[in-house]
């Protein structure tokens, strides 16, 4: 019996998972004249222009490029725009989760799974079983996916390879069980994704995001580490990714990572399998026997004791919120006699604040100090060593209250922002970083801007502490330059942020660069940016829309929505369709790893409407 | 006293049925600090607020743990702090990975854990080992004074409601919490003048029936007189 399904498998895997280690020819002599002979093609090959195509039919086979000849002459050559990934799904107790599945395009539109995902299981080492793709219904909702089911399933992880376009995105239907996808990247990058048990589809981005082309001299190059296999024939070479040996490397390395000493906890609630009641089903964290490790629920909710709790928390957490400037030098455009400045900050900061719902923060008190005061606080000698701004918090606080006779809240909702400080500056040639940031180091808050280029970089860093927002950076393009190569398994360099503003860092010659993706500023009333550019989405449009407006972007997206403020501007807010969202929320918050949500009314009312468009040129 | 702690649990109890996956209700707040590289635990209360979401890039894990050492509760936290490179500024590779490898060693992060009756001590674990702990018995020792880490939801035999602990409850309990700023708990503005109005109208009826019956005692006294 047990030899006959061996055989029955082997018969399967031949079929329908061609050995990718066979695109390949191991011998390493071989590899070399592959390697010579694309090389002295290679000028040839540069010459022509490729043709970039995501023809879905070629993704099965993991065909990088078609290059035609004639006597050793290169007629023509393209290349399909597809990237190799490598996802395992993974749980202590795979056996009887079934999923649907699909795969999408960054447009989400229906990519052709049966060719473009290969499934297998692993069992330890060896390959045990495979899955044939087929289009079934699930309970639920009709869908055009395919279904995977571990009924019988006594393996440990599903491991599958995809050649996927970039951003393509997998849909997970009727999804039971619970387990984590883990999804390794061509360039070392990889993200994990948790799943749990639900009925709604969930879409997780699966394709490399990554920004960097591949051309026709990076893939020659792979063909001498067998990432890239040659198959020649008369008058005709393919090119073929060969997955095995790229995402080897990974599991080399990701063998030697130290884990965390996490204990077994099947149902992945948090409560070990050895303190859990129900080990497979999680908790419902509800306040009621939180500790027995079993779902759920009471009925009866009043709507008056949910809007208590959610009043405590607000009344808590922002109940006091201080920015203190200092000093104002800003290109001389913040000008402390003129009062331009301050007047523009405290009117937006206060109308943001007081409109998005942040009950409690309608207690801002903004402190602007002007040179004088810093000088005679002796904030001027402070001594910054580098971004160590320990001292500034106290001093400031401290000086502040002394001088004015004020009581300033000192907590942790404090930000203090400290602009075009001198001797940050200076420290500049001591090695030391002329750069804006924004930390919680040492306890408070800060926005330190060491330099004074223009005043959306003031607005950048008020954007993170005011709305959480948090920079996108572009790992794989670190990677690409060799750059913090160990830190590539990092999920970006802010984790726990869903908040993204939109737009990577690049690597321009020997310098890291934020690319201006998106459009922000405070100051001017403004705080616009466009959309994330690998969801198509488009600019805002300025100054034609009504205030309290919603505009969707990105429908595929369904995440970005900007509210028009005031002025006739836009201020866009990321927004979440999930059940945790009433109303507009503001996810994925940069110094908290919990959360945090606002609702903001759709029929709010206009803080000085008229004043600001006076002021404020639209 | 007690009644006020049930309508906090009561509430807590009612709260089920919402459809998030993270509820807000009574958490125990842990922020925890490294300074120079040296991680601790600083500062515990219990709040509302919502629990914390595992971290999957994390290599430490914050547990509680019961009598017997027993984990009742694990999550996976990643240790780094979190800082933003300007918008728009330039910064070389060295200049950036200097700056994010000063947020490894120097941060301050907060999770949110569930309120566990049972746990009695909370650890941070690393693949070495323990890296710190802290004694949850500190949310309430009952000696009669409100202390650090106490709060009227952990401990209200030595936070009462009616006192400071810092932590604003603005229940509709005719108690006036105040640590709450102005307006926000209902029990703290004009209705708690209300007894005090009733009480001093009693008073000027009681003076004012006392003065009528000395009144009518000293005419019933003339009157007799004549």
């Amino acid at each position: 019996m047990v030899k006959n399904r061996s055989a029955w498998i082997l018969v399967l895997l031949t079929f329908f998972l061609p050995n990718l280690a066979a695109f390949c020819i191991d011998d390493p002599n071989i590899v070399e004249q592959q390697y010579s002979f694309l090389s002295s093609l290679k000028e040839q090959l540069i010459e022509k222009e490729p043709l970039r195509s995501d023809d879905l039919q070629v993704l099965r086979s993991g065909i990088i490029a078609e290059i035609e000849l004639s006597d050793s002459s290169v007629i023509s050559w393209k290349a399909y725009n597809t990237i190799p990934v490598k996802i395992e799904l993974t749980s202590s107790q795979l056996k009887g989760t079934r999923m649907y599945y699909s795969l999408l395009d960054s447009q989400q539109n229906l990519l052709n799974f049966n060719d473009s995902l290969l499934v297998w299981t692993y069992n330890g080492n060896a390959i045990v079983d495979s899955f044939k793709a087929r289009t079934e219904e699930c309970r639920h909702t009709n869908i055009n996916a395919a279904l995977l089911n571990l009924q019988n399933f006594n393996g440990q992880k599903i491991v599958a390879y995809a050649f996927l376009p970039r951003g393509a995105k997998l849909q997970i239907h009727c999804f039971t069980g619970s387990g984590q996808l883990n999804v390794y990247y061509f360039d070392g990058s990889m993200r994990t994704l948790k799943l749990s048990k639900e009925s709604s589809a969930k879409i997780v981005t699966l394709g490399y995001l990554g920004t960097e082309s591949l051309n026709i001299s990076d893939i020659i190059e792979l063909i001498r580490e067998n990432k890239v296999c040659v198959e020649r024939s008369a008058n005709k070479i393919r090119l073929r990714w060969n997955p095995e040996a790229i995402f080897s490397i990974q599991q080399t390395g990701q063998q030697q990572e130290v884990q965390a000493p996490l204990e077994p906890d099947s149902d992945s609630d948090g409560i070990p399998d050895t303190s859990d009641s129900c080990p497979t089903q999680p908790e419902t964290f509800n306040g009621y026997d939180d500790s027995d490790g079993c779902p759920d629920s009471l009925p009866n909710k009043p709507e008056t004791q949910v809007s208590n709790y959610e009043q405590i928390r607000t009344s808590n957490s922002m109940a006091e919120y201080n920015f203190i400037f200092l000093p104002l030098q800003w290109n001389d455009s913040l000008n402390a006699t003129s009062g331009t400045y301050v007047e523009s900050v405290d009117r937006i900061m206060n109308y943001f604040i007081q409109k998005t719902g942040l009950q409690g923060c309608n207690k801002i008190s903004k402190i602007v100090m002007s040179k004088e005061e810093v000088r005679d606080c002796g904030l001027e000698s402070i001594n910054l060593s580098c971004i160590d701004t320990s001292q500034a918090p106290t001093l400031v606080l401290n000086c502040v209250q002394k001088k004015r006779g004020i009581n300033i809240n000192s907590s942790n909702n404090t930000a203090i922002a400290l602009t075009n400080f001198p001797n940050l500056s200076k420290r500049v040639s001591n090695g030391c970083k002329p750069i804006a940031a924004t930390t919680t180091l040492f306890g408070q808050p800060i926005i330190v801007i060491a330099t004074n280029k223009t005043d959306f970089v003031l607005a950048h860093e008020l954007g993170h502490r005011l709305f959480y927002f948090c920079d996108q950076y572009d790992v794989a393009e670190y990677v690409n330059q060799d750059f913090m190569l160990k830190r590539a398994r990092m999920p970006a360099f802010n984790p726990g942020c869903q908040n993204k503003y939109p737009g990577p860092y690049s690597v321009v010659g020997n310098r890291v660069q934020a690319l201006k993706r998106y459009d922000v500023s405070f100051i001017g009333g403004r705080f616009l940016m466009s959309g994330n550019p690998s969801e198509s989405c488009p600019s805002y449009p300025r100054c034609s829309y009504e205030v309290g407006d919603f505009i969707t972007c990105c429908p595929n997206m369904n995440k970005a929505a900007a509210l028009v403020d005031c002025t006739g501007r836009f201020i866009p807010i990321t927004t979440t369709s999930s059940s945790k969202t009433r109303g507009v929320s503001i996810m994925g918050p940069a110094f908290r790893s919990s959360g945090y949500m606002v609702n903001i009314p759709r029929d709010f009312d206009c803080f000085e409407k008229e004043a600001i468009r006076r002021t404020i040129r639209c | 006293m007690s009644s006020n702690i049930l309508t906090v649990f009561v509430a807590m109890l009612l709260l089920t049925g919402v459809c998030y996956s993270q509820q807000l209700m009574p958490v125990i707040m842990v922020s925890i600090k490294a300074n120079e590289g040296k991680i601790t635990i600083s500062d515990v209360r219990v709040v509302v607020d919502h629990l914390s979401e595992p971290e999957e890039a994390g290599r430490h894990v914050i547990k509680l743990k019961d009598d017997k050492n027993k984990t009742l509760y694990q999550l996976k936290v990643y240790m780094h702090g979190v800082g933003f490179p300007p918008y728009g500024a330039e910064m070389s590779k060295e200049e950036l990975e200097e700056f994010y490898k000063s947020l490894e060693e120097n941060f301050e992060k907060t999770v949110y854990l569930p309120y566990l009756k049972k746990a009695i001590y909370i650890t941070l674990e690393d693949s070495n080992g323990e890296v710190a702990r802290f004694d949850l018995s500190k949310l309430c020792n009952n000696n009669g004074a409100c202390e650090e880490s106490e709060n009227y939801l952990s401990c209200a035999s030595d936070c009462p409601l009616s006192e400071k602990d810092d932590y604003c409850l603005p229940l509709k309990d005719s108690i006036c919490d105040p640590d709450c700023s102005k307006g926000l708990d209902p029990d703290c503005g004009a209705k708690k003048n209300m007894p005090l109005f009733i009480t001093s109208n009693y008073l000027f009826l009681a003076i004012a029936l006392i003065i009528v019956v000395i009144a009518a005692y000293r005419i019933t006294l003339l009157r007799k007189k004549k």
